[in-house]
Parts: structure tokens; C-alpha cells; sequence
């Protein structure tokens, strides 16, 4: 049995505006799952909808084998951290911390052995008597994170819990709540625009946009294999070409790309195609090269040098193939004495058609 | 997490929750405070109003009338009452404003430490009665007051100067009780106005006289407005002043309606002169608002 | 160069005008003589004596602060209801709703004056203590329903979602969290209201009865019929209190309390 089940949910603001369309959604006990969108996706409603702050207009939320729909928050038994943390400012980190534990009617001694607890699981047993202001981003962050675990909620909510932190801190804290939720074992729900985190913290990624969820899996196959161009753009960045199938062979297919070349790309067996189709590919700049062997089971394509950004263990080119108005994105790994181009040079880009994924259109 | 046993707060919250999003929480939430404005201020200016116009003690009849009113048009005794209240509005609100405006600019654009300590200092007098402070005035402007003594002693004058019981007095007793109002107004508005625009027209070459002129003014006038209005129509319906510092030669409108109400016992005279005051009151309010709402606020200066 | 700061100097003359009443009203109030003058012949304490010990001018103390307090606790609780509503929701008609909870700031007082001894005499309800206490409701309601919708405006609305996320019902969550961190602009709007009630002569004296006379209606009638320093010595005595408590919030919490800065 899923810990969280999300059936069918749509949520309207209004007549007209669709927030959240015909959500459909299972999140297995101590999954880390990451809702991941440009902003206005519907991501932070999704998250409000199972904490239940908003109310679905259809469709069902199910916590623990229990329907929550029109139950309000404070029976849910979720926990939540808000993108700027909502600490008390009127209440000191230790209770801060206590307060969910207030609700539930513990004893205080059952309180402060839980409070000391959980401060010492995000590692800030010191500052209990702090109040919110006195402390960083960082500080902060963890005692909203030890609020959240305290009361042992049935799920984990966090809303873009990392953005207000500067980019070192992020990825500090990025591994503290990775490990923290593998050693308490939490159902997590994280919801983030940004798609390094996703990638990183994530068992699966759920992909959003316009409301819809356009596609659900675990990094490695999101990466390799985006349904869409969505996707493709929105997770890294790829190389998007589109033509029409060639030929047909065994394994292979070859297309004529709009820009006026042809390129070979690697076939699922059980993809259906016919000549003549259209056809969108990706291609992963890393995965293309400006040195290879040429040969038959290599693509190839010169071209020229457009753009060059040194962005330190990689150089990207943006190369701009010879007859043609296709620009092909380029990560070159910097190692030693690995050649530098300067915008004009002529090159040649390598890749293997296995490094292709066909977009279903 | 259990339901926990029934508690009222639980009892109230689940109802809240429930119909958080319909119109009947606004509802239910505003139901206490429409109902006592309703009945203890709408409900009782509603009645004055048709009051207006039934008839007099001193006029006999039956039926509607608007003999109240022309009375109050028409007799020149009271109208010169109304067109005096109009008159030491129209006063008060240009001594506070160009008395007022100069301070305002100065605490917004000042750079001393105190300033908040200055500002405060400004707004404590209202925490104190109008009757303290019109009795403070007293003791100050009248025949054997502070000024007339003192000057009398330093041998400046023979006879003491007639400063209260007259216009002097009341306008000097209006622009002390409202000239933190329009300070404040003022204030408020040129705070929010960012520097950088005063230095901008001033590093296109305009003075510093210029710059006020084109640039400050404009940008402050939702704030000279609002303390316009506020002055005008507080001071034109001011009470206690008058009572006072103006005596029986500066009678002003409030203190017209109690007498006539309180002490010749017409009430439908005195709803009339209520009525209008308060329709002088309304106006001024609603062309305020709509001054706000024009896209060109305060537009047409030099140019 | 340095030049003359007239700015400085017009400031400096528009503080002595603010001030000044207040000094004169301090130091005549130790006159001891019966006729006030400044400066004073001699000086005494026999006003203060008068009030402080034979309790001159304390029953209509007792009965500003009594008004005073209850019809501030009124118009806050339904203020801080209506402000929920004003600052949350978003309904048809909510300007319309917020203009008239403003609109007695906007009319002359002497009208909710004149108009409620009218209304009061036609219904029957007379004019007491209660009658009182809810016309100072009525006028001072205003001043809590524009601060605290402002303040709740400002709220961070995810600290109580926050609240109700760790099983704080409603109730719970803004009595134990909205409520104490929205409390400087609350207790600004009720201390407006407050001062506001305890300062009123205009109302007071259209619904002043015999058994119900404020302190200022009181003195108003004193300065009319006998022009005592006693007089002074309230007055100064009052603004003192009032002038000395506004500085001390002002230690306390800042300017925030007094002039909002939108």
C-alpha cells in the first residue's frame, strides 16, 4: 500500500484557472519523491493539497490508507517545511520544536526528550534557547526540519526548502536532508524548480508542467529517456533534432534531418516506425564530442565554432553545422592539454547513435 | 494524528476549515462590527436625515418640508455660521499645509539619528485631550495670559493684544490641534518617494528650488491631498476650539447644532444643519477618492 | 562651506509651537494662587493636593477609565473579526465594506454625537454607562479595524499554516501564533482607541447624563463656569501620563507603534 495516494486531483482557483489537472500519483513508504517544475506548475499546490491547506476541487488524497480529502491540516498528521520556514519568531528553536508535540498533549518530559532529540539530529543541540532571528539560513532551515520530524509525521512536505540559502549552503544541506531522511526513513515529498536537486536527492522525479505531470521516473530514466521535448530541455540541456525517417534497418534508423544532413539513431525493438515519418531526437551534450573516428557506426558532422563558455571541468561549444542551420551544443571535459577552440575553427562532432533517444511524437 | 475529545476550539476550527473558502466566514467574521455600525451609526444618521425635513417646534405643520433648510440658506445669521465654518476649514488647511509641509520634508529627507524621536514627538500631542490642549491656549493667549503678561512686563505694550475670542485665536487653536495630521501626511508619502529621483532631476541640471517644484510636490500630492481633506474636514466640524478660543463671535457649525438641539431643543433644525455638515463632508471625501483614482495625480504642474 | 540650515531652525520654531502648551499648562498648574496666571506668583501644590488627596476630579477619572477601557475591548475584538475578514478575503463588496467600517473617522464627530443622543432618546435606551461605552465603540473601532487589517496585510500567512501543520487547530494556531506576533500593531490600534475614547469631550458631552460624566466633559464644564488651576494640574496630570507613556512605547518598541511607514 502506497503512504501517499493522489487520485485523479484537479484544483481550480476560480471558474477558468486550472492549478493542478488530473493528478494521479503513488508515493511508496520511505520513498524520496521530488515534484519537479517551472515556477506555476502546480507543484506548491500539489504540496498544499496533501498538507491541506488547499481543498482539491475533484479527485482524492489518500494518507497512510486514509482518505484526507476534505480533512483539515491538523488531523493529517503531516509535516511540512515552508519555503522560508515559517518559524515562530515569538518562540525559541527549542519551542519551536516542542510545539507540535504541545499539540499532541505530551507530557514535558516526553517533550524535551524529543526536542533534544531531534536537535541532535540536525546536529544544533546548542541553540536551543535561540530565538529565529538570532540565527542564519542555514540554522534555520535545520530547525524547520527538526520541527517537521519531531511530531513523526506520516510524510515528509518540503517546499522548496533549499532556495533561500546561497548555492555552497544548498549543497550542504542538500546531503544533511538526503542522509537525514535515509536514516529516519521518511516518506518525502520535495517539491523544487530546480533540477539538480531533484536529481540528486530523488528515489523518482515527478515531472510537471501546466499542471499535468508529464512524465514519472527515477533520474537516470528521466535523464536518458524524456518522453518529450519538455523534458529533455527542461532536465539539462539537449540537443533536439528534427527530421523525417530515411530507411529502416535492423536496429537502426537513419533520418533526414531538417537541417539537411542525416544521422543515424539506435531503435527499440518494439518501436513502430515507417519512412517518411516525422521524428524528434535528442542527443545530451555530453554525450557528443569534437574527437572521434569516423566510421559506420559514428555520426559525424562538421561544422564551426560559434560559441565557446569555459564553464570549469567542462567547455561548451555551440557548433553551427556546415550547410545547414542546426546548432549542436557541445560539453568538451577539460583535462590536461585537451585542445581549447576559439570561436571560427572548424570541427567535427562526434556521437554514437545509441546516444539518441527518439521522442515519441 | 487522533481527532482529540471534543473542545469548542476544535468545534469552531473544523467549521472554519470547512467552509474556509465559501463567502459565509467573511461573512460571520464581519457580522459583529457591520451590525453595531449599522445600528448605532448608519441607523442614527439615517434618522437624523429625514429628520431634516420634517417640521420645526417654531414651524408648526405636517408632512415633509424643507423649511429647514431654507432657514439655514436663507437666514444670514446662520448661514454666515456655515460660510464661517467653510471659511476657517478653507484656513486651517492652508496654514497647516505650508506650515506643515516644510517639516514634513525635512523629517523625511534629514538625515539625524533622532528622527523617529522627532516624529514621535509630533504625534504625542494627540494622545492627549483637545479639551487639555484648548485650555493650554487659553492660559496662553488670554488677557492675562502668558503672551499678553510677558509683554506687558517688557513694556512692548500697554493694553493687552485681543488674541482669543476671535478668529486669530480659533485658527491658532486649529492648526496646533491638526498640524501633526497633515505633518504626518505628508510625511508618509515623501518617505516613500525614492531619492534618487530628486537627485536625477538634479543631475540634469535642475536647482534645488526646481527640483521641489517639479519633481517632489507632484510626487507628494496623494499625501497633500489626503492631509487636505483630513484637515478641512475636521477642522470645519471642530468643536471644542471654537467653544473656546472663538467665544460666542466665532460660532462655527458643531457648536451651532448643540445649541440649537441641546439648549432650544429644535431638533429638526439642528438635523438639518447636521445633515449638512455631513453631505459637505461626504462630497469633500468622495472627490478626494477620485482625485486618487485619476492615472495623472496631481498633474499639470509647470507643464 | 557650511551654509545656515534654515530647515533646521523652522523645525526648531515648529517644535516650541507643539510643545509649548504643555509646558505652560506644567508650570501654572503649581500656581498658588486661585486665578491662573503665567508665570505664576508663587508656587504650590494645593491643586495637586486637591486631586491626589481629596479626590477631586477622581470619579470622572474612574468613569473615562472605565468607559474607556470597555468600549476599547469591544471595538478590538469585533475589529480584529472584521480585519480577518478584510485582510484574507477576497469577497464582492469588500471596499464598500471597509469604507463604511472607516466612516465614522471620516464625518464630523459632533454628528455621531448629535445623532445618537437622538437615537438613544427615541429608542428608550437612554443615556448610561452603556450607551456611552458603545458610542466610544462606534468611534474608535475605526482606528483598530485600519490598523490591524494593515498588520494582518503584513502576516505571514504560511506561520499559521505552519501552526495548523503540527496539529494546531485554527483557534489554536491564531490565538497562539497570529495573535502574539501581530500584537505591537494590535496594541497600537487599541491604544489609539483607547486614547482616543479617554480624550473625547464632543461625544461625552452630547451623552453626558448626570450619573455618567467623563473627565474631559468634566473639565470642559470647569473651564466654562471656574477657571481654577486645578484644571491645570488635571490636564497636566493627564498629559504627563499620556506624553510620558507614548516616549516610554516609543523606548520600547520603536516608532513602528505611532506612524506606520507603509
Amino acid at each position: 500500500m502506497p503512504d501517499v495516494e493522489l487520485r485523479g486531483v484537479t484544483k481550480m482557483f476560480g471558474k477558468d484557472t486550472v492549478a493542478v489537472d488530473n493528478v494521479n500519483l503513488e508515493v511508496e513508504a520511505g520513498e524520496f519523491i521530488s515534484l519537479l517544475g517551472p515556477s506555476g506548475c502546480g507543484k506548491t499546490t500539489t504540496l498544499r493539497m496533501i498538507a491541506g491547506f488547499e481543498e482539491p476541487t475533484t479527485g482524492q488524497i489518500i494518507i497512510k490508507g486514509k482518505d484526507m480529502t476534505r480533512v483539515p491540516p491538523y488531523y493529517r498528521n503531516t509535516g511540512m517545511v515552508f519555503q522560508n520556514y515559517a518559524l515562530f519568531p515569538h518562540r525559541t528553536v527549542a519551542e519551536n520544536v516542542a510545539f507540535g508535540l504541545k499539540m499532541r498533549g505530551l507530557n514535558r518530559e516526553e517533550i524535551k526528550r524529543r526536542v533534544d532529540e531531534a536537535l541532535r539530529m540536525v546536529e544544533i543541540p546548542n541553540l536551543a534557547d535561540r530565538y529565529p532571528r538570532q540565527l542564519s539560513g542555514g540554522q534555520q532551515q535545520r530547525v524547520a526540519l527538526a520541527r517537521a520530524i519531531v511530531i513523526q509525521p506520516s510524510v515528509l512536505l518540503l517546499d522548496e526548502p533549499l532556495s533561500a540559502l546561497d548555492k555552497k549552503l544548498r549543497e550542504q544541506m542538500r546531503g544533511e536532508i538526503k542522509r537525514l531522511q535515509n536514516r529516519i526513513g521518511i516518506t518525502t515529498i520535495f517539491v523544487t524548480h530546480d533540477q539538480e536537486e531533484a536529481l540528486t536527492l530523488s528515489d523518482r522525479i515527478v515531472i510537471m508542467n501546466k499542471g499535468k505531470v508529464i512524465q514519472v521516473g527515477t533520474p537516470t530514466e528521466l535523464y536518458r529517456k524524456p518522453v518529450n521535448t519538455f523534458v529533455a530541455d527542461f532536465l539539462g540541456t539537449s540537443n533536439i533534432i528534427t527530421g523525417k525517417v530515411q530507411e529502416l534497418a535492423a536496429g537502426f534508423v537513419t533520418i533526414n534531418t531538417d537541417g539537411g544532413f542525416t544521422i543515424k539513431v539506435v531503435r527499440e525493438d518494439n518501436m513502430a516506425l515507417k519512412t517518411g515519418q516525422e521524428l524528434t531526437v535528442s542527443i545530451r551534450p555530453e554525450n557528443m564530442s569534437l574527437t572521434g573516428q569516423p566510421g559506420p557506426g559514428m555520426n559525424s558532422q562538421p561544422g564551426r565554432v560559434r560559441d565557446v563558455f569555459f564553464m570549469g571541468a567542462t567547455v561548451r561549444y555551440n557548433i553551427l553545422v556546415d550547410n545547414s542551420d542546426q546548432v549542436l551544443t557541445v560539453d568538451e571535459q577539460n583535462v590536461g592539454g585537451s585542445r581549447l577552440y576559439k570561436p571560427g575553427d572548424q570541427v567535427t562532432v562526434y556521437w554514437e547513435p545509441g546516444d539518441c533517444n527518439i521522442i515519441a511524437q | 494524528m487522533r481527532r482529540p475529545r471534543f473542545s469548542l476550539s476544535g468545534w469552531i476550527s473544523d467549521y472554519y476549515y470547512r467552509y474556509k473558502n465559501t463567502i459565509y466566514v467573511p461573512m460571520v467574521l464581519l457580522a459583529p462590527s457591520i451590525l453595531m455600525l449599522a445600528v448605532l451609526f448608519v441607523y442614527p444618521i439615517a434618522v437624523l436625515m429625514i429628520q431634516a425635513f420634517q417640521h420645526a417646534p417654531t414651524d408648526p405643520g405636517k408632512g415633509f418640508t424643507l423649511n429647514n433648510f431654507i432657514k439655514l440658506f436663507g437666514d444670514f445669521y446662520y448661514f454666515n455660521i456655515l460660510l464661517r465654518s467653510l471659511l476657517v476649514g478653507l484656513g486651517t488647511t492652508i496654514l497647516t499645509l505650508f506650515l506643515g509641509y516644510p517639516l514634513a520634508l525635512f523629517l523625511a529627507r534629514s538625515k539625524i539619528k533622532k528622527r523617529d524621536l522627532l516624529v514621535v514627538l509630533l504625534v504625542a500631542p494627540l494622545y492627549t485631550s483637545i479639551v487639555v490642549r484648548v485650555y493650554a491656549w487659553m492660559v496662553i493667549l488670554g488677557k492675562g495670559g502668558l503672551i499678553n503678561n510677558l509683554l506687558t512686563q517688557w513694556g512692548v505694550i500697554q493694553q493687552p493684544l485681543p488674541l482669543m475670542l476671535n478668529m486669530t485665536g480659533v485658527l491658532i487653536g486649529l492648526l496646533h490641534v491638526y498640524y501633526a495630521f497633515m505633518v504626518l501626511s505628508i510625511y508618509s508619502v515623501v518617505l516613500n518617494i525614492d531619492p534618487a529621483l530628486e537627485e536625477a532631476a538634479m543631475n540634469l541640471g535642475a536647482t534645488r528650488m526646481r527640483t521641489l517644484r517639479e519633481v517632489t510636490i507632484p510626487l507628494s500630492m496623494p499625501g497633500i491631498l489626503a492631509g487636505s481633506v483630513l484637515v478641512f474636514v475636521l477642522s470645519m466640524g471642530a468643536y471644542v476650539v471654537p467653544a473656546f478660543l472663538g467665544g460666542r463671535k466665532v460660532m462655527m457649525i458643531s457648536n451651532l447644532i448643540y445649541t440649537v438641539v441641546i439648549d432650544a431643543f429644535n431638533w429638526p433644525f439642528g438635523a438639518a444643519i447636521a445633515t449638512a455638515l455631513l453631505i459637505i463632508a461626504l462630497l469633500l471625501t468622495y472627490f478626494y477618492s477620485k482625485l486618487l483614482e485619476s492615472p495623472v495625480k496631481g498633474g499639470g504642474f509647470g507643464g | 562651506m557650511r551654509r545656515f540650515n534654515w530647515g533646521v531652525l523652522f523645525a526648531i520654531l515648529m517644535y516650541v509651537f507643539i510643545l509649548t502648551p504643555f509646558v505652560v499648562i506644567l508650570y501654572a498648574s503649581f500656581s498658588d494662587s486661585a486665578l491662573i496666571t503665567v508665570p505664576p506668583k508663587g508656587l504650590s501644590l494645593r491643586w495637586y493636593r486637591q486631586i491626589l488627596l481629596e479626590g477631586r476630579y477622581i470619579p470622572e477619572l474612574i468613569t473615562s477609565l472605565e468607559v474607556g477601557a470597555a468600549s476599547t475591548l469591544i471595538s478590538s475584538v469585533i475589529g480584529i473579526l472584521a480585519s480577518i475578514a478584510l485582510a484574507r478575503y477576497n469577497f464582492p463588496g469588500r471596499d464598500v465594506i471597509s469604507s463604511i467600517l472607516l466612516a465614522p473617522l471620516m464625518v464630523p464627530v459632533v454628528l455621531i454625537g448629535v445623532a445618537l443622543l437622538q437615537f438613544y432618546s427615541v429608542t428608550k435606551i437612554g443615556l448610561n454607562l452603556p450607551s456611552m461605552i458603545m458610542a466610544h465603540a462606534v468611534m474608535t473601532a475605526p482606528y483598530v479595524v485600519r490598523t490591524v487589517t494593515s498588520t494582518m496585510k503584513g502576516f505571514n500567512e504560511s506561520l499559521e499554516e505552519a501552526a495548523m501543520n503540527l496539529g494546531a487547530n485554527w483557534i489554536q494556531a491564531f490565538t497562539q501564533v497570529t495573535l502574539p506576533i501581530m500584537m505591537p500593531g494590535i496594541f497600537s490600534g487599541a491604544m489609539f482607541a483607547f486614547i482616543t475614547s479617554f480624550g473625547d469631550s464632543v461625544v461625552s458631552l452630547f451623552l453626558s447624563s448626570p450619573s455618567v460624566v467623563t473627565l474631559p466633559v468634566k473639565v470642559f464644564t470647569d473651564i466654562m463656569w471656574n477657571f481654577e488651576p486645578a484644571i491645570a494640574a488635571i490636564s497636566a496630570l493627564t498629559s504627563v501620563l499620556a506624553i510620558g507613556g507614548v516616549l516610554a512605547i516609543y523606548a520600547i518598541q520603536g516608532a513602528s507603534a505611532f506612524v506606520s511607514k507603509q
